[in-house]
């Protein structure tokens, strides 16, 4: 049964014992292939699998002013986070935290998923919270596992309580899915802060750092799971400070004299461009951005309060007023179109066609030369000196003085305002939809014309160095050469003779705000700019030196009545403020 | 008993010192990998596979031990148990989604794997009755299709690796047996018909070649040419009965074959043991090291990969020296059944060598990316007690049916 007399052919053994070789042969292949040539690729892919670069934050730079007081540092919150995998019971944990924090459980769950980086890795439910809330969790922790505090840093103004400058350094804002994608190569990750406005927007590259990298093991499931010893990590490189031209004294008493009012205010060092100080009213407190913002609150934040992220005084764009009746006057005096002996009759209203321009003076202002329709700001006077040039001549000199282009100051945003030229009166009305008439009201600084009040200082400050057009800055100095505008030298003695009258000579329109020390020359010009939108917004202009320094001002409050009543005192009450605080404090900045 | 011993005495006992070796391979691995901070449970697997070898041994020197004439007498009774016992998981509850397990009071066992070198013994029982038949036909294809019975539930467990083994079981048999090659051409050209009928070009060739082949065997005019057209007919079939099928269907179909295509199932475990074996290296990560192991990207460790908790630990060198010592078992099994004067205890043995070889390829293919085809354990090496238990009673099997003339 068992016994077979034919045996297993030889030939078979043999072509058995090769299958099986060969079988062997290509594992064997195959396995050197992996192990041996492909060494490299394999041990680089099993360190992906195994490695996690955790990110290492750059503290963002600090902004200091001119005499090296911070302005804008950096320091920490508390945060409340959870590790999803480690709850154990979600939504008693969750409510219990929510009663230690007083947030809604809603929110913790929308935070949790929208700062949640999978089941292992910790979400962000909370920040800014206080000391005694996270005391009460490490009290509770054995009933909250899975629950963890960490700190995250924020911006901090250490000298908020005096300066908010909010306008002028910008606040904060949590990164949105455009930042991401848009700003490349800088490592922006999710839940990163970035400038949205003023210097921390124009300045974001300089000041944010770069991200360092340390290392950390993972297991599959992406759990922390040791630590890695063979990778050296990358540090963090801080963010670079930011050095402004802004002197805190003045700037914090800006402040506080426009506080309460719809005003900016710009003073420059007129000789060297630097922003002494920028305010725009009403303003905010930064603190209020470092903190957490929902959505929500931002909404309303900026629907009901519109104005108070608007910086006046570089985008808010209004009529000049009486204050440019000093580039008609110029002109005039440049294309030798009037001289002090040139003089007009003011009756208080003026007949041009078929239509009455008045003067601000009822009663009239009666015969009046160049040097009286400065310093008394006569509409009349200027109404007649127009027609003696046409709009060419006129927007030669207003261009000059850079109405209707940006100044360029290292600030976003910034408005170039309207000087109207022929081009631009043509485009508008049509070529024979305006008449010479039109220019009556230019004249005077209303009609077409938009200027912001940095435009407006900057002029002030050309006037007060008699042509040095040097743009204003705050952290780095232009690189262009400062324009010499060339006048005739009477030109430019008259108009500073005439601007010191506006302040100093009875009957001038700002004769109440006159500064009784004499150590400070005070020159100016007020305007009182009509505007469609209620009161007359209140403005001023000016320059005031004493010793070596200069520096140039404009104020403009909003619907606040005329210049000399409102704008003017409050000039005034800067400068001294300036000169009084500042001796000796003439700082070079790097 | 004393027959036990005088057996023991003249037994190849090689082969048991080669399993002890790869078994002690198979122990290292899962101490790496069930060790914990300098801690062994002794619930852990390293201690059960431990235990399982007391089992194992028993299993061995029991058919070690028994007369080859009652192996003979009751092996289709075996198989017809065995039959039955294939069936029984599909009425319990399933086991991980599967049908492969029975399990009695704590402990489960695979019938598949003692269904393996049972078929074996039963397709050596029909080949040595009717040796003298082997040429004809019939005789090799009753015993292919009495395989496809098993086969049809094994594939329903759903366990294709095991289905495929039992299925491709018949073919290197009937060949050791001396089989006409034409008879396994014929049995294996439907197969190749129906692969190959998705793309015209190849099906053509292959009819081509069938047709060239039966024409050359000149094989009796009739049976060449039901042969021909009925590969044929299959080929154009099945297009047809595929586009039947729903296209969830198709793709559970096609996962199947190739479970690379689930990209979170199958794929991801292949990158994964191959990244373990190829971050190995020549001298591997140290036992313990072993990133991808101890981190858990690696699936199925103890098991399924089991080899490429090894590659990645102890490296080329080591992978090289289990690779020898499986083929110098195969090859010195084979080398045996080719001496064996009986033709029912060569079939066995050579039988037990190819059910190695087979598991040893299929595994190690599988985790270097080789074949698609998982599920199938690496003889000694894996974790697992019922397969652990048939290698040893194999390998008693094999070594008892080695010896000539003691009866």
């Amino acid at each position: 049964m068992l016994k077979s007399e034919i045996y297993v052919p030889v030939n078979r053994r043999n072509t058995a014992f090769s299958v099986v070789i060969l079988l062997f042969l290509i594992l064997f292949v195959k396995l050197y292939t992996l192990m041996i040539h492909s060494y490299e690729e394999f041990r680089n892919k099993a360190d992906y699998n195994r490695i996690r670069p955790v990110i290492t934050y750059a503290p963002r730079g600090n902004i200091y002013d001119r005499n090296g007081s911070v302005l804008a540092a950096n320091s920490s919150v508390y945060t409340i986070s959870v590790i999803r995998d480690e709850l154990t019971d979600t939504e008693n944990e969750l409510s219990q935290v929510s009663g230690y924090l007083n947030i809604p459980v809603k929110t913790l769950k929308k935070n949790m998923k929208k700062y949640g980086r999978g089941r292992f890795l910790p979400s962000r439910i909370a920040r800014d919270v206080k000391v005694e809330t996270l005391s009460l969790i490490e009290e509770h922790k054995n009933e909250l596992p899975g629950v963890i505090y960490s700190t995250l840093p924020v911006r901090y103004y250490p000298m908020q309580d005096s300066i908010r400058a909010s306008h002028l350094l910008g606040y904060l804002r949590e990164i949105g899915p455009s930042d991401l994608s848009r700003k490349d190569g800088r490592g922006y990750v999710g839940g990163d802060f970035i400038g949205a406005s003023g210097l921390e927007y124009f300045y974001e590259s300089h000041l944010i750092g770069d991200k360092g990298h340390y290392y950390q093991q993972v297991d599959a499931l992406g759990r922390e799971a040791g630590e890695v010893s063979d990778r050296e990590p990358i540090p963090a490189i801080p963010g670079n400070d930011l050095y402004l031209t802004i002197e805190s004294k003045l700037q914090a008493d800006v402040e506080k004299t426009l506080e309460g009012l719809k005003a900016s205010s710009v003073v420059l060092n007129a000789l060297t461009g630097e922003v002494l100080a920028m305010v725009s009213k009403p303003d905010f407190r930064l603190s209020d951005f470092a903190g957490f913002m929902e959505d929500e609150e931002w909404q309303r934040f900026q629907n009901s309060r519109e104005d108070l992220l608007l910086n006046r005084a570089i985008t808010g764009r209004y009529p000049p007023g009486s204050a440019m009746k000093l580039v008609t006057a110029i002109a005039g005096l440049e294309e030798k179109l009037t001289n002090l002996d040139w003089t007009v009759e003011c009756t208080g209203s003026y007949y041009y066609g078929d239509r009455v321009f008045r003067c601000w003076k009822e009663e009239g202002h009666g015969k009046v030369n160049i040097s009286k329709g400065v310093k008394e700001s006569c509409n009349i006077y200027f109404y007649q000196l127009i027609q003696r040039m046409d709009i060419d001549i006129w927007f030669k000199y207003a261009n000059l003085f850079g109405f209707g282009s940006k100044t360029g100051i290292d600030l976003p945003q910034e408005k170039s305002g309207i000087a109207p030229n022929r081009k631009f009166m043509n485009r508008k009305y049509g070529k024979r939809g305006w008449t010479s008439g039109t220019l009556l009201n230019i004249s005077i600084g209303q009609g077409d014309l938009l200027v912001t009040p940095l435009q407006m200082s900057r002029f002030a400050a050309i006037l007060a160095t008699k042509g040095k057009n040097i743009a204003p800055w705050l952290a780095s100095r232009p690189n262009a050469q400062a324009k010499k505008i060339s006048f005739k030298k009477s030109t430019w003695d008259l108009i500073h003779e005439m601007m010191f009258n506006v302040i100093n000579k009875p009957g001038g329109t700002a004769y109440s705000s006159r500064i009784a020390s004499t150590s400070i020359e005070f020159y100016g010009k007020t305007g009182t700019a009509q505007n469609p939108r209620g009161e007359a917004h209140a403005w001023f202009i000016g320059f005031a030196k004493k010793g070596s320094q200069t520096i140039s001002i404009s104020v403009i409050v909003e619907n606040g009545g005329t210049g000399g009543s409102v704008a003017a005192p409050v000039a005034s009450k800067i400068v001294q403020s300036y000169f009084n605080e500042s001796e000796a404090q003439e700082l070079v900045i790097k | 008993m004393i027959n036990l011993i005088g057996k023991l005495r003249v037994a190849p006992l090689r082969w048991l010192f080669l399993a002890m070796v790869l078994n002690g391979f198979g122990l290292l691995a899962l101490y790496s990998i069930t060790t914990h901070s300098g801690e062994l449970l002794l619930s852990s697997r390293f201690f059960k596979h431990l235990f399982w070898m007391i089992p194992s041994l028993f299993a061995f020197l029991f058919f070690l031990g028994i007369s080859k004439r009652i192996i003979h007498k009751y092996s289709y009774a075996a198989l017809s148990v065995m039959m039955v016992l294939i069936i029984v998981p599909f009425g319990m509850s399933s086991i991980a989604g599967t049908h492969r397990w029975i399990s009695l009071g704590g402990v489960s066992f695979q019938p598949v794997e003692v269904l393996k070198w049972v078929l074996i013994i039963s397709l050596a029982r029909y080949l040595s009755d009717h040796n003298l038949e082997i040429q004809r036909l019939r005789s090799v294809v009753i015993p292919t299709v009495a395989t496809l019975v098993p086969v049809a539930f094994v594939i329903n467990q759903p366990d294709l690796g095991s289905a495929v083994l039992l299925l491709m079981l018949s073919f290197p048999l009937l060949y050791w047996v001396g089989a006409r090659p034409l008879h396994l051409f014929m049995l294996i050209a439907p197969l190749v018909s129906i692969l190959t009928a998705f793309s015209l070009i190849t099906f053509t060739i292959w009819i081509a070649a069938v047709g060239i082949v039966l024409y050359f065997s000149r094989t009796d005019l009739r049976i060449g040419l039901a042969n021909f057209f009925g590969n044929v007919f299959l080929g154009l079939l099945t297009p047809v009965l595929w586009g039947k099928l729903q296209p969830y269907q198709q793709e559970r179909v096609l996962v199947m074959l190739d479970p690379t295509r689930d990209p979170h199932g199958a794929a991801y475990q292949v990158i994964q043991s191959q990244t373990a074996i190829g971050s190995g290296g020549f001298s591997g990560k140290g036992l313990g090291n072993g990133t991808q192991t101890h981190l858990k990207f690696l699936p199925e460790q103890e098991t399924d990969f089991i080899f490429s908790v090894i590659g990645e630990e102890l490296g080329f060198v080591v992978v090289c020296l289990i690779l020898a010592l499986f083929l110098y078992l195969i090859l010195d099994i084979i080398k045996v059944a080719f001496q064996s004067s009986e033709r029912f205890s060569s079939l066995i043995i050579f039988g037990v060598g190819i059910l190695f070889l087979f598991h040893v390829f299929v595994n190690i293919g599988m985790t270097i990316n080789l074949l698609p085809v998982k599920g199938l354990p690496l003889p000694f090496i894996s974790y697992g007690g019922s397969f652990l238990v048939s290698c040893y009673a194999m390998l008693g099997l094999a070594m008892n049916m080695s010896l000539e003339g003691e009866e």
